[in-house]
């Protein structure tokens, strides 16, 4: 029963209660608020021990950037990432619910999640909101079987591939990788032509920018470096911008000075947990 | 990139659909003017950006029309274009008429006149004028797209000018400053703020961003200057 | 409203020969029917990316010979690349009909020109200002030539490189790339001019167009591997027809894809091992 103050707990779910309502306000020529879409480069490669997650940190409302640093590269799992693009919330969202869910999954078999699980797992939930959960995921790992990368699109498919790339930027770093992966790269030169991959979404793309975040996963080690480079120094500023003192007018003061009325000392007993459930 | 696939069948050759056509295109770019006592300052960036790409980080945005005159214009850059191409031909017309150059609020005029001639398919175009008058005054024109214009002391103008403005009417106007005994300001106070407002504007609007050239007049000319913006 | 019958007779009486005294005897007076639309609402046959780079004495550009219908691949081999004089290349990246008929407006100038044997010929920088006055007035009386221009070239000030729209929209730039090139290929353009520091050699220019060529045919639907490119510089003064030209060449590069379905099988292997490895486990 719900009390005054606190309503009644929500089914599992999302709320489709106003839906009907919106696409009556829609056809009338309501304009709704727009969600946060991150514009982003993510890219994702294969190299010799593991996986390298790459994206950039700006995120935009329309033209203006929302976000100079913000983190695109999710965690899933000790051993899994993933790269969100398109809309911030759903990208966020998706992979909460897939985290905890890969953790039940650990806990209940024991064992290491595997990427291809975790991809299931995302694409199963995209494909049940046919694309109206706008994120489009590079998922990366390493498992039992060895490093993975899959690309997952917001309506569902998705592929396994060596190197990939996704967000409004996914040209511009598709270019940088289509000319310089190749197979058994090493760990230093992954994180280059990953940091060269993302530079060229930054540089290229409006809808990217900032700097550069790199994840790498090898077996059993993780680093998540943030940045990794700062493609983008901020211009130093010529003038001083402090306000004088007595910029901000004064319009009236009045002191009211604190008075203690009563004084009252309290002793509470010490009440033992309760434990019988 | 975030497309649903498709896998036509053997007559659908064209899965995407007619693109319609429209006569405009949003270029992107700011501009800002300052007027002083016996100067004049106008700055642009010169990103030319069209959706999320960059088509050239290199075009400036000032168009010279007298060596009193400058004009800042940005918008769809083809309207920008044509329209700068036919106030300088405008321009050239009158000298040979008269036998003088064209004063900076004759031209401002003009630019109205040119404008709003057009008020049925506009130019769709931000412009800002800036130059020193015939006392060698420094003055600022901002217009709309269809001609309606005022003469300010400072303006903002382009994708980041609503960003800008506030900023502008701050520091050089003292606007919501109590106490402010001086309110004029230098060259060089009005040159440093004009490139700060920019480093703001490159931080948080997309379609502003490379580089600014700035131009300063003076009754002794025109002096150009240079400033480099983030690039992202 | 008119009804199709009203403008056919319309139509017809205007394009029965007229009285007119100003023509020959010759000569037709075609005048077109008010009521049918002759605009290009879209495309259609269309070509896809060009793209141009500067180097330290000279510009060259690229483009594959492909023709498109929507997404079929209807024609192999158009030579799009349009040698306008010695020293100016154009060409456009959409709707091909438009570009051979503003190749003929073109053509038709230089004929002009040449007829006045005064020893001065186009520069590209003009042809490029007439192309976005030719463009704009298009736009302006909505009834666009469906394409993006590319004008190249070389003159007394040195290389020229431009680009025109659909809309009269132009700038010039040290790389400029169009269509899908736009997104695929100037990321890698500004990178190698960038790196060059204004002194790229002629080969580095046309390995940076070929390699732009290969990603776009790698990842744009609507692309070819047969290219051609053309390059000017002070060279080109001299009166050399198809010198420029490069012979097509094709990309050899599918050890990659060889490489990855090989580990994909191998992974599948494991997979399978893994499995009944298990079933007999249980």
């Amino acid at each position: 029963m719900a009390g005054v103050l606190a309503t009644e707990r929500t089914l599992p779910g999302f709320s489709f209660e106003n839906c009907k309502r919106n696409s009556t306000l829609l056809q009338q020529g309501f304009k709704p608020p727009t969600a946060q879409k991150t514009g982003t480069t993510i890219v994702g490669i294969v190299y010799r021990d593991g996986v390298i997650l790459g994206a950039d940190t700006r995120a935009t409302e329309g033209s203006t950037v929302a976000d100079k640093n913000c983190s695109k590269i999710h965690f899933l799992a000790d051993n899994i990432y993933c790269c969100g693009a398109g809309t911030a919330a759903d990208t966020e969202m998706t992979t909460m619910t897939i985290m905890s869910q890969l953790e039940l999954h650990r806990l209940n078999t024991g064992r290491p999640v595997r990427v291809s699980t975790a991809k299931q797992l995302l694409k199963q939930l995209l494909f049940r909101y046919q694309g109206h959960i706008g994120a489009a995921l590079v998922v990366g790992g390493v498992d039992v079987t060895g490093p993975l990368l899959y690309s997952i699109h917001p309506h569902g498919s998705s592929e396994c591939l060596p190197f990939t790339t996704m967000g409004s930027g996914s040209l511009a770093a598709m270019t940088v990788l289509e000319s310089s992966w190749k197979p058994d790269l090493t760990e230093e030169e992954g994180k280059v032509i990953v940091r060269n991959a993302i530079a060229a979404g930054i540089f290229n793309d409006l809808g990217s920018g900032s700097n550069v975040d790199v994840c790498i996963i090898r077996k059993g080690s993780v680093d998540y470096i943030r940045p990794f480079d700062i493609a983008n120094l901020k211009g130093q500023k010529q003038n001083n911008y402090r306000f004088r003192r007595g910029t901000t007018g004064v319009l009236s003061t009045r002191i009211i000075p604190l008075v203690t009325e009563s004084e009252e000392i309290k002793k509470t007993e010490v009440e033992s947990m309760d434990t019988s459930a | 990139m975030a497309m649903p696939r498709s896998y036509g069948g053997l007559s659908d050759y064209r899965t995407v659909p007619a693109p319609s056509f429209s006569p405009y295109s949003e270029n992107g770019g700011s501009v800002v003017a300052v007027a002083g006592d016996d100067f004049a300052i106008i700055a642009s960036d010169t990103r030319l950006s069209t959706g999320f790409q960059i088509y050239t980080r290199n075009q400036s945005k000032l168009f010279k029309l007298s060596d009193k005159t400058i004009l800042g214009s940005t918008g769809c850059w083809c309207d920008v274009l044509s329209l700068t191409r036919l106030v300088q031909t405008r321009i050239k017309m009158y000298q040979y008429d008269h036998n003088k150059v064209m004063s900076t609020p004759a031209v401002a005029q003009m630019l109205s006149v040119l404008l709003y001639y057009k008020r049925f398919f506009p130019y769709y175009v931000a412009n800002i004028l800036a130059g020193i008058d015939d006392n060698g005054k420094g003055v600022v024109y901002s217009y709309d797209p269809i001609g309606h214009h005022e003469s300010s002391k400072f303006r903002a103008g382009g994708t980041a000018g609503a960003l800008l403005q506030p900023l502008l009417d701050n520091q050089l106007g003292m606007l919501n400053q109590e106490n402010v005994q001086d309110k004029t300001y230098t060259l060089e106070k009005a040159h440093a703020i004009v490139k700060d407002v920019f480093i703001s504007a490159a931080e948080r609007d997309i379609f502003t961003g490379d580089r600014i050239s700035i131009n300063i007049i003076t009754k002794d000319g025109i002096r150009e200057d240079s400033f480099e913006l983030r690039k992202d | 409203m008119l009804n199709i019958s009203d403008a056919m007779t319309s139509f017809e009486r205007n394009s029965i020969r007229s009285n007119d005294s100003t023509l020959e005897d010759h000569q037709v007076k075609i005048i077109k029917a008010p009521d049918f639309l002759t605009r290009t609402l879209y495309p259609m046959t269309t070509t896809a990316s060009v793209v141009g780079i500067k180097f330290n004495n000279g510009v060259a550009i690229a483009a594959d010979v492909g023709g498109y219908y929507g997404s079929l691949n209807r024609f192999k081999s158009l030579d799009r690349l349009y040698k306008v004089n010695n020293n100016i290349v154009m060409t456009t990246t959409g709707d091909y009909a438009d570009f051979q008929y503003m190749r003929e407006l073109i053509q038709q100038k230089v004929i002009s020109e040449e007829i006045l044997d005064d020893s001065f010929s186009l520069k590209a920088f003009s042809l490029h200002t007439w192309l976005t006055r030719l463009m704009y007035n298009r736009r302006s009386k909505f009834d666009p030539l469906w394409n993006n221009v590319i004008v190249a070239g070389y003159d007394n000030n040195g290389p020229f490189l431009g680009i025109v729209d659909k809309l009269g929209m132009s700038y010039e730039d040290s790389c400029v790339a169009t269509g899908m090139g736009g997104y695929l290929a100037t990321p890698l353009l500004r990178d190698v001019f960038e790196r060059g520091k204004g002194n790229l050699t002629k080969q580095e220019a046309h390995a940076a167009l070929q390699k732009c060529m290969e990603i776009l045919y790698y990842r744009d639907t609507q692309s070819l591997p047969k290219v051609n490119i053309y390059d000017f510089g002070p060279w080109s003064f001299t009166n050399c027809f198809n010198k420029n030209k490069i012979e097509p060449f094709r990309f050899l590069s599918d050890e990659l894809y060889l490489y990855y379905s090989a580990k994909q099988f191998l992974l599948a292997l494991l997979y399978l091992f893994n499995f009944f490895f298990r079933q007999a486990v249980d």
